[in-house]
């Protein structure tokens, strides 16, 4: 891998193309940074507490009191955007986590032991892939109820089977590999085997694919709050404000326009970092 | 004490046979050579031995270690230590040389300290090991890979070897000096040693006992003396033909030949310097 980037590296040298995918990733870099950084600090950073209705103070314009000016209940819309920010983000990666561990575990274990089992959990993975993803959490949230941790459960749900399919191909070309035989005739147990060997080599390709997913995700939990099926309104998160400002959105379209455009943002940022991340990690995709 | 195959068979899906009822017993201290053509079967016998048959293949026959029959998660590793062949695979690009023999010796149940480890490189004729130990496989060539396995392969302290054309990869020099050592080692720790090869230039200086193989069958199993002055079988003929083939055919005259006139071009050579 280190010889691969050098040697990518000395091809761009010369060439217009690089700078391209390195202004984007810096790009992305900053925006999620920045994000991070108001998710993380929403609760110091807020001037209001985010749900404090003042109903003498609606639908303000940007002022010095009100960054961003306020709703149609008189909140502070910065500060709501703030804890937004962290809601969001957090949840994504509550997601991706579950995600990942749901897909790793079952996609490890069919790749590491193989034979019938690992056919068995395959055809179960075929059966979750077959779902339009958006319908089967529709469903799924349908039969759970609505709620944040739901949807998170939801989005998870109808994901993992993609990272387990892709963590048992991985698995299985290296499980074929002389250095695990090595390994195995050295007398190092299975699991050790497993999480020495198998998983480093597993784990880089499955961050590509997960942060091309993040967005994704995103647009998932968003959409399922909007619908009114994930957070409930008066928490703020990008989809409910949307959700709140629906009836403004020809007399006050600021309102709709900074929870989109901390969508867009985010779910940018995130798959460019993930494009960047796949050209310089994936062999398989030489220029 | 002793590692033996008894009556081991190999058969494909097929039912075709690729292992054909062999038996061979590796005594503590003593280096047996299994020789034989490409394609004999003496790899897949091994694997058999280390019960790591490709799925599909079907295996009959018993391997006993210290006359009971083998317990691989007890025997790998710790009884029975293993050089692969390509060496330039066998190792986990991720981590240095110094992770992997720490991995050899965590799972042999071994104490990881640095002399043990330095000791072990010495034997396989490493040098400067410092700088080696933080090496990654693809920064070394062949032969120090080579070097490092049969490294591990001691560091574990087991007691039967098994090694699958340990010397390819190593220059000359190198690989008579790790000969040298691995004899002494097999003698001095009573270490037993299945030798899996077709130079028979290693079996001669290495092996105290031979057996042949050929078309999956052992046809031939004697001293390493009697395979030199009067093969049996015919694959150990064909065999030491073609090593004479390759390094000459009849040693004495031709080296005393080859000698002689080296000599003479040698006196001229110097004459000529001298006059000059």
């Amino acid at each position: 891998m280190m010889i691969f980037s050098i040697k990518k590296h000395q091809d761009n040298k010369n060439s217009w193309r690089s700078a391209i995918p390195n202004l984007g990733v810096i790009i992305s870099i900053t925006v999620l940074a920045f994000m991070m950084f108001c998710a993380l600090f929403a609760h110091w950073l807020s001037p209001y507490d985010p749900s404090e209705i003042n109903l003498l103070n609606k639908l303000m314009p940007m002022s010095a009191e009100h960054w961003l000016g306020t709703d149609h209940l008189g909140r502070d819309m910065l500060s709501r955007l703030l804890h937004a920010t962290s809601i969001s983000l957090g949840a994504v990666f509550i997601t991706l986590l579950l995600m990942l561990a749901i897909g790793i575990s079952v996609g490890g274990f069919a790749g590491f032991i193989g034979g019938r089992i690992d056919q068995g959990i395959m055809r179960i993975c075929d059966v979750f892939m077959t779902f339009p993803t958006v319908v089967f959490a529709l469903f799924m949230v349908a039969v759970l109820g609505t709620g944040l941790t739901n949807v998170i459960i939801a989005i998870a749900v109808t994901h993992w089977a993609w990272y387990a399919r892709l963590t048992r191909s991985l698995v299985i070309n290296i499980r074929h590999s002389d250095y695990l035989r090595a390994a195995r005739l050295s007398g190092v147990p299975p699991i050790r085997r497993f999480f020495r060997h198998v998983l480093p080599s597993v784990f880089v390709q499955l961050i590509v694919l997960a942060t091309m997913d993040i967005g994704h995700v995103m647009l998932h939990i968003s959409g399922l709050s909007f619908l009114g099926l994930g957070v409930q309104s008066p928490t703020p998160e990008w989809g409910v404000m949307i959700n709140d400002a629906r009836q403004f959105v020809w007399t006050q379209p600021a309102l709709l326009v900074w929870p989109g455009l901390c969508i867009f943002l985010n779910v940018m940022a995130f798959n460019l970092l993930g494009d960047a991340l796949r050209d310089k990690l994936d062999p398989n995709l030489s220029h | 004490m002793s590692l033996s195959i008894n009556n081991l068979s190999v058969f494909l899906p097929t039912g075709q046979t690729i292992v054909d009822n062999i038996s061979l017993t590796v005594n503590r201290g003593e280096i047996v050579a299994l020789v034989g053509a490409s394609g004999s079967g003496k790899s897949v016998a091994v694997t058999a031995t280390l019960g790591l048959l490709t799925r599909g293949l079907r295996m009959t026959g018993n391997i006993f270690l210290d006359n009971k029959p083998i317990d691989y998660t007890h025997a790998r590793g710790k009884r029975i230590a293993c050089i692969i062949q390509n060496p330039a695979s066998a190792f986990n690009p991720v981590y240095t040389m110094k992770q992997h023999a720490i991995e050899t010796l965590k799972a042999v149940g071994l104490p990881h300290d640095i002399n043990s480890i330095y000791d072990a490189m010495k034997d396989a004729g490493l040098e400067d090991l410092e700088r080696v130990l933080h090496l990654y496989s693809f920064q070394m060539s062949g032969g120090m890979l080579q070097r490092m396995m049969l490294a591990l392969a001691l560091m574990s302290k087991a007691d039967y070897l098994i090694a699958d054309e340990p010397t390819t990869d190593l220059d000359l020099i190198v690989q008579s000096h790790i000969l040298q050592r691995l004899k002494h080692i097999a003698h001095d720790r009573k270490l037993g040693i299945l030798l899996v090869t077709h130079d028979l230039g290693v079996v001669a200086k290495l092996a105290d006992r031979v057996a042949v193989m050929s078309q999956g069958k052992l046809v031939d199993e004697c001293n390493v003396m009697q395979l030199f002055d009067q093969p049996q079988s015919e694959a150990a003929k064909k065999l030491l033909n073609a090593h004479y083939a390759m390094y000459a055919t009849d040693i004495n005259s031709q080296s005393a030949k080859a000698s002689v006139t080296l000599d003479n071009e040698s006196k001229e050579t110097t004459k000529e310097l001298f006059s000059a």
